[in-house]
């Protein structure tokens, strides 16, 4: 069993009258990549926060190591903060913003030189002691927030979006880099992100908020095949979603048929599904497979209404008979028909996700 | 060739426009007659005229006394307010933020009325006193404004970052708020100075008959007529501005050309 590090047990946070938070309780284990991903305002910046003591929580408790900090201000807990837009202390060089953290807890010079050394040859910055952070770009002063938090040995470091501000290339790669980081240091990260790729890329774990809820908590892989609402199918990677009914059981194949929009038949796995259950089925583009016959089951005539190629694949949007705009992803060796051909779209009965009922989820 | 000509021509004209008046000052500071109108010969005489002067050095004395003290308590009072106002929401801070541009924009002599007025009502005998309380009420706008401008640029998340780096409220204050808003105080000291050493009509109205400042002096002078000591004295106050501001000019560079090495 892995050590929990940081622990959130019942935590409630509301200002005034609008609660933020209603109840949360989470775990996180010593070591992992864990990403809070969720639309701004959904609560994971203010969970960072109180973890990290900027903010108090209303009601719970917060545990480090196993011990409750709760009540434990901001300047005693172990743990050190890498912010959006970096809040780098631009009257200071790059040394003094580093041993900003071990001057003010006075420790002897010669181990904050040594120290400081140490950091910036971790994120490869040798030779920028005596620089401002003006001089540096955007991807430099990131590495400063980054060896500013890492030099005071915190035991979970926490990311607030340290990425938002960087321009693709850079934010591609500082993704590898702080990875590889993580991986090199074995220190536990909190990252918050608004960004799903970005979290798919970098994380062990991706919890995802909504309104302060916890949606649904897994690997990237978990949440990619096997999302549990719409909201989390939606989120994370491109979805195609169809509403439908559970019209028929079969015992003997052990299958349920769905009917979607009235016409369309779709058949599914039964997993203890009633008949008249409202579900909503999600395939992945890659799933779709555009063809020129018609199938016997999970098949529906569409029309292309896009192609798109983006250099590694190539995309295809296709309306159904009923209206719904459809995302495919084609292979590599697949044909590609000219816009307002009239095709079939069919997919393979494992690869439909069958997602929570649909008035479960509207809002 | 000729479109050279005429951008010469023009710099010209705009420097003469300038810098003319200033330099027939100083000119006319080292001219033997009394009058300036012809220029004799040259001479310190008005140097020597200008440093038995005991009113005029006293009136000096006066301006810098006034002038330091008003920018340091000024500075004092508008970075605490500039914080504040930054920092925290009270009932009224709009109203408040609103009210701060009202010294600023009023005509000097309606401040200096009011603030007659208001010494008057709380029977105040004019001094050196009732002066400073004067230039620090017309200079805390300046400051506060010129702090706050820093403050807004500041990204807000600077002092949570100190925070969680170990460092208490007092500490954060001085390792890393007053470092960033250091250059919108110097400014807003230096505004502050400026506004102090030449003010005239407030000081005209504030300043009681043993505190004279520089200005008010001069003014009285040239009452009865510009004689050439009020050009040496101009001269010298020249001289001692163009000083300062090559040094603080020098500096800037020097620091800049630091940066850039690196």
């Amino acid at each position: 069993m892995k050590k929990v590090i940081v622990k959130l047990d019942d935590v409630k946070k509301s200002y005034g009258d609008k609660v933020i938070i209603p109840k949360l309780d989470l775990d996180v284990y010593e070591g992992e990549f864990l990403t809070l991903l969720g639309p701004s305002g959904c609560g994971k910046t203010t969970t960072l926060r109180m973890i990290s003591g900027m903010e108090n929580v209303s009601s719970g408790h917060i545990y480090l190591d196993g011990e409750d900090v709760t009540n434990v201000d901001a300047t005693k807990r172990e743990v050190n903060t890498v912010f959006q837009n970096y809040a780098l202390f631009s009257h200071m060089t790059i040394e003094k913003n580093i041993s900003y953290g071990l001057k003010i807890k006075k420790v002897p010079n010669d181990i904050i030189t040594k120290k400081v050394k140490e950091m910036l040859e971790l994120v490869q910055l040798q030779g920028y002691e005596k620089r401002k952070p003006s001089q540096l770009s955007g991807g430099e002063q990131q590495r400063v927030a980054i060896a500013r938090a890492l030099i005071n040995e915190p035991k979970v470091l926490l990311l607030d979006e340290p990425l938002s501000a960087l321009d693709f290339k850079l934010k591609k790669q500082m993704q590898i880099e702080l990875k590889q980081l993580q991986k090199k240091l074995g220190i536990t990260f909190i990252y918050v992100t608004h960004n799903q790729e970005e979290a798919l890329t970098m994380s062990d774990r991706i919890l995802v908020f909504r309104g302060g809820v916890i949606e649904q908590v897994g690997t990237p892989k978990e949440l990619y095949l096997h999302p549990k609402t719409r909201f989390v199918a939606d989120f994370i990677g491109d979805s195609n979603i169809f509403d439908g009914i559970i019209t028929k059981i079969s015992a003997s194949s052990n299958t349920a048929e769905v009917t979607i929009n009235d016409t369309v038949k779709a058949i599914l796995p039964n997993k203890n599904y009633q008949e008249g259950l409202k579900i909503s089925l999600m395939l992945r583009p890659e799933n779709l497979k555009l063809v020129e016959k018609e199938t016997s089951k999970n098949c529906i005539p569409v029309k292309i209404k896009e192609n798109i190629y983006d250099g590694a694949t190539s995309k295809v949007i296709a309306i159904t008979n009923f209206g719904k705009e459809l995302n495919i992803t084609l292979d590599r060796d697949d044909k590609i028909y000219p816009v307002r051909s009239t095709l079939f779209v069919k997919w393979k009965m494992e690869d439909a996700v069958v997602l929570k009922g649909k008035e479960a989820n509207e809002e | 060739m000729k479109k050279k000509y005429l951008h010469n021509l023009f710099l010209l004209l705009v420097f003469a426009f300038l810098y003319l008046p200033i330099i027939v000052l100083v000119i006319f500071s080292f001219n033997s007659s009394s009058l300036n109108i012809v220029f004799e010969q040259f001479t310190f005489r008005w140097y020597h005229v200008l440093l038995e002067n005991r009113s005029l050095l006293e009136a000096f004395m006066n301006t810098m006394i006034v002038a330091f003290t008003s920018t340091i308590v000024s500075t004092i009072i508008g970075t605490i307010s500039a914080i504040g106002i930054k920092k925290y929401n009270f009932i009224g801070k709009e109203f408040i933020q609103s009210l701060l541009y009202i010294p600023i924009v009023i005509p000097e002599i309606v401040l200096g009325i009011s603030l007659l007025s208001i010494y008057t009502l709380f029977r105040l005998d004019l001094s050196l006193v009732t002066l400073i309380i004067a230039h620090i009420t017309f200079s805390i706008p300046f400051v506060i404004i010129s702090v706050r401008t820093i403050l807004d640029s500041l990204p807000s998340n600077l002092e949570d970052a100190s925070s969680d780096l170990g460092a208490n409220k007092f500490k954060t204050f001085w390792y890393v708020t007053l470092p960033s808003i250091m250059p919108g105080i110097t400014s807003g000291a230096l505004l502050a100075f400026t506004l102090s050493l030449d003010d005239v009509i407030i000081s005209y109205f504030t300043a009681g008959p043993d505190s004279n400042t520089l200005p008010l002096k001069i003014y009285s002078m040239i009452k009865t007529g510009i004689t050439p000591d009020v050009n040496a004295l101009s001269a010298l106050i020249l001289v001692v501005t163009i000083i300062i501001l090559m040094t603080s000019t020098v500096l800037q560079l020097r620091k800049l050309r630091k940066e850039t090495e690196l």
